[in-house]
């Protein structure tokens, strides 16, 4: 084939061109480290490492749940372990209130130690956490749930559940809805304290005994509760762990240049835009002209 | 029969050789001008001269005309494959700067700024009490009308700036098209005098090349040494007149309006802008539905729930779609967010966590796809346009390569081969000087014969 001279430069530049362009390719893959820049560099890669990015701002989301419903129900649990303990001072108080040897003095002393211990019972309902977030309103949160009133104590939340989600498809409460049965309590001791006053020691061994057992396993029930949704919190925070290590290893398969394969390719790409190099010189030092020597 | 008959056959071969040599020297010196086609002496011989019946001897050379090498069919395939690839060329070039725009991958991209609005309602929804957790759902939700904003403002920008180039390109083949008619009448004119006008036809070639490559037009040759040009049937330029191409354009059809049938863009840089312009209406109205569709959602579930104030109704975005896209007015106030299903209680978020499931919720009006997931097939879309183009125009780019080459071939100037021709002229030269000086000497001792002493 007949190859003009023109033709033959143009193809020349047209090769180095081309190499330059491969070698820049690669040279800012090495360099960025990234192997999609634009979605058109990997169209269905790139939708999917758009997903795979949603997953792991989902996942880091409900991350941040679960800290805050942690929060709230360790500090629920807490006030139930403390109501719990104050309900084994309680039993304590009654037996000594039922003992028949007890003189008046003691029995004041006991009065006085169940006031102490029904004001701690309130204090213990009106806790908060994070400011003015009250564990027991229910959704009410912000304010008190309990208020006494002629020695009666009301539960006024609204003990409905806090919820969270803590997946895309779970959603727990992270308070505590039973807490009504805190006043119901509360009015309990208020009884034991009449009891005790009246010196009733029949009703304080039997009834009220009895009551404040059923109490104590009750609300060793509740923190139970608490306990297994702490429990499955810890779960799922050990799940989205190596979710998130496993994305992240699928967004760097995706996205992220094999540093190897790009310096080796980087590498060929030089000699091969050497190569284009040299032809060239080589192509144009060569030509007919050279050799027309005077006449 | 003259007795200075070999003396001008010689002339009349030094005068042949001196033009080859000068064609030869053309050649060389257009070696790197674009367009040109080399050219070619055709030498001939001239008349016989009958010394008598029975002998007659040649009389030596001449040029007989000078051949401008061009295969008129290939000229045809490398218009009609320019005009492809000027397409494909100005298709990628236009769709590569219109992804750009979606800044995707990446943290400013609207994918981003989903994923931050809708992490800031599930924020909400565990945190309803919380002002912080209201200011950044505006916060994130601010961010999200402004880019779907600036991206609807960018592709209309874009948009404009496509419509401008398609009309440049409409002015410059209107006025290549009023070049090619005046060419036309000047090279009837030089041909009906005998001359190949090379220069003019060089001229002309490139002209019509650069017209394929604008709007697709194609050229059909007369008799007489002019050329017709037209597109979809449309005559641009016929003889020594030229039709100027109507500026209405219909890129819904691809075409530009003309009375009685609208003249249809089949290739050339004009049919990639056009292509460009409708794949760039075609992405901005799936963000405008992506945009109306999570207003209206996000509107319905927030004007359903209890603001702190214990106020339902508020809405949470203005607008219509992506080019007017804010934050409602309701919401100035971060407490007038509502994010409780029931007035009155400040810790329940039923209506943020309605919001953040509608990150997963599918949506009839975008065909039974979430938001995200919508936007991602766009993006998706954009991206395979993008790459779809390149490959293409880079296969079609090889294919005018092919046959630039095949051109170069026949038409190109050989340096190699001008110098081997230069020889050749040379010698000739030499050769026919030679004679010259053999015919003159031949006459010298003629003359010494007769002249006295």
């Amino acid at each position: 084939m007949r190859i003009s001279t023109s033709w033959q430069f143009w193809q020349m530049g047209r090769a180095i061109e081309r190499s330059t362009d491969r070698l820049s390719r690669y040279q800012r893959q090495v360099a960025t480290g990234r192997r999609i820049e634009q979605p058109s560099d990997d169209p269905v890669g790139s939708v999917h490492a758009l997903a795979i990015r949603q997953s792991l701002q989902e996942i880091e989301q409900y991350g941040r749940n679960i800290r805050e419903a942690r929060l709230f129900l360790q500090s629920t649990e807490q006030a139930l372990a403390d109501i719990g303990s104050l309900l084994g001072e309680v039993r304590q108080l009654i037996t000594q209130g039922a003992n028949d040897t007890l003189d008046a003095n003691a029995r004041d002393a006991l009065i006085q130690q169940l006031r102490q211990l029904k004001e701690r019972l309130m204090q213990l309902g009106n806790q908060r956490v994070d400011g003015d977030r009250y564990l027991f309103s229910g959704q009410k949160l912000t304010t008190a749930p309990f208020t006494l009133a002629g020695g009666v104590l009301t539960y006024t939340g609204d003990g409905n559940p806090l919820l969270v989600n803590i997946a895309a498809d779970r959603t727990i409460s992270m308070n505590f809805t039973g807490a009504a049965r805190i006043a119901d309590l509360y009015n309990k001791l208020t009884e034991v304290e009449n009891h005790l006053l009246a010196d009733d020691k029949a009703t304080l061994s039997t009834v009220d005994l009895r009551d404040i057992e059923a109490f104590q396993s009750e609300f060793i029930r509740y923190r139970g509760e608490m306990g297994v949704r702490l429990r499955e919190l810890e779960n799922y925070e050990t799940l989205y762990a190596a979710r998130t290590e496993q994305l992240q290893g699928n967004l760097a398969a995706i996205e992220e240049v094999d540093l190897a394969e790009a310096i080796s390719q980087l590498r060929q790409q030089e000699l091969s835009y050497q190569a284009a190099l040299q032809v060239f010189t080589r192509v144009q030092a060569i030509n007919l002209f050279d050799f027309l020597r005077g006449g | 029969m003259s007795s200075f008959y070999g003396i001008e056959l010689g002339i009349r071969a030094l005068r042949a050789f001196q033009i080859g040599l000068d064609i030869t020297g053309h050649n060389v010196a257009n070696v790197n001008t674009p367009g040109y086609t080399r050219r070619r002496v055709v030498f001939a011989p001239t008349p016989d001269y009958a010394f008598s019946p029975r002998l007659r001897v040649g009389s030596g050379v001449m040029a007989q005309s000078i051949q401008r090498l061009r295969d008129m069919m290939l000229e045809q395939r490398i218009n009609g494959s320019s005009a492809d690839l000027a397409r494909l060329d100005s298709l990628r070039q236009q769709l590569q700067q219109i992804e750009s725009l979606f800044n995707e991958p990446g943290e400013l991209g609207l994918s981003a700024r989903l994923d931050a609005l809708f992490n800031a309602f599930e924020e909400l929804a565990t945190r309803p009490d919380s002002m912080a957790a209201r200011q950044s759902v505006i916060q994130a939700a601010s961010a999200l009308a402004d880019t779907f904003r600036s991206l609807h403002r960018n592709l209309t920008t874009q948009e404009s700036q496509l419509l401008q180039q398609a009309q440049a390109r409409i002015a410059e083949a209107n006025q290549l098209a009023a070049q090619l008619a005046q060419l036309n009448g000047q090279i009837r004119a030089a041909a009906a005098s005998g001359a190949e006008p090379g220069g003019l036809l060089d001229q002309r070639d490139q002209l019509i090349t650069r017209l394929s490559e604008l709007v697709g037009a194609r050229a059909q040759y007369a008799q007489d040494g002019t050329v017709l040009v037209s597109v979809d049937g449309y005559t641009l330029v016929q003889d020594n007149a030229s039709f100027q191409l109507p500026t209405t354009l219909d890129i819904a059809n691809r075409s530009l309006d003309n009375t009685p049938v609208d003249i249809r863009i089949q290739s050339g840089e004009l049919r990639g802008l056009m292509d460009a312009i409708a794949n760039l209406q075609s992405y901005r109205a799936d963000l405008n539905t992506l945009a109306n569709t999570l207003i209206t959602q996000v509107n319905a579930i927030h004007a359903s729930g209890y603001a702190l104030d214990g106020n339902t109704g508020y809405l949470f975005f203005d607008g219509t779609d992506a080019s007017n896209i804010t934050l409602h007015a309701d919401i100035s106030d971060p407490s007038h967010i509502a994010a409780a299903s029931v007035p009155d209680a400040p810790g329940n978020g039923g209506v943020a966590r309605a919001l953040a499931d509608l990150r997963t919720a599918a949506q009839g009006t975008l065909g039974g796809l979430s938001i995200p997931q919508f936007y991602r097939n766009l993006i998706g879309r954009v991206g395979n346009d993008a790459q779809v183009s390149k490959n293409r125009a880079e296969t079609q780019q090889l294919t005018v390569e092919h046959l630039l080459m095949l051109r170069e071939s026949v038409s190109g100037v050989s340096l190699d081969e001008e110098a081997a021709n230069l020889m050749k002229y040379q010698r000739s030269y030499q050769a026919a000087a030679k004679m010259l000086s053999t015919f003159d000497s031949l006459l010298e001792d003629m003359l010494q014969l007769v002249a006295p002493g």
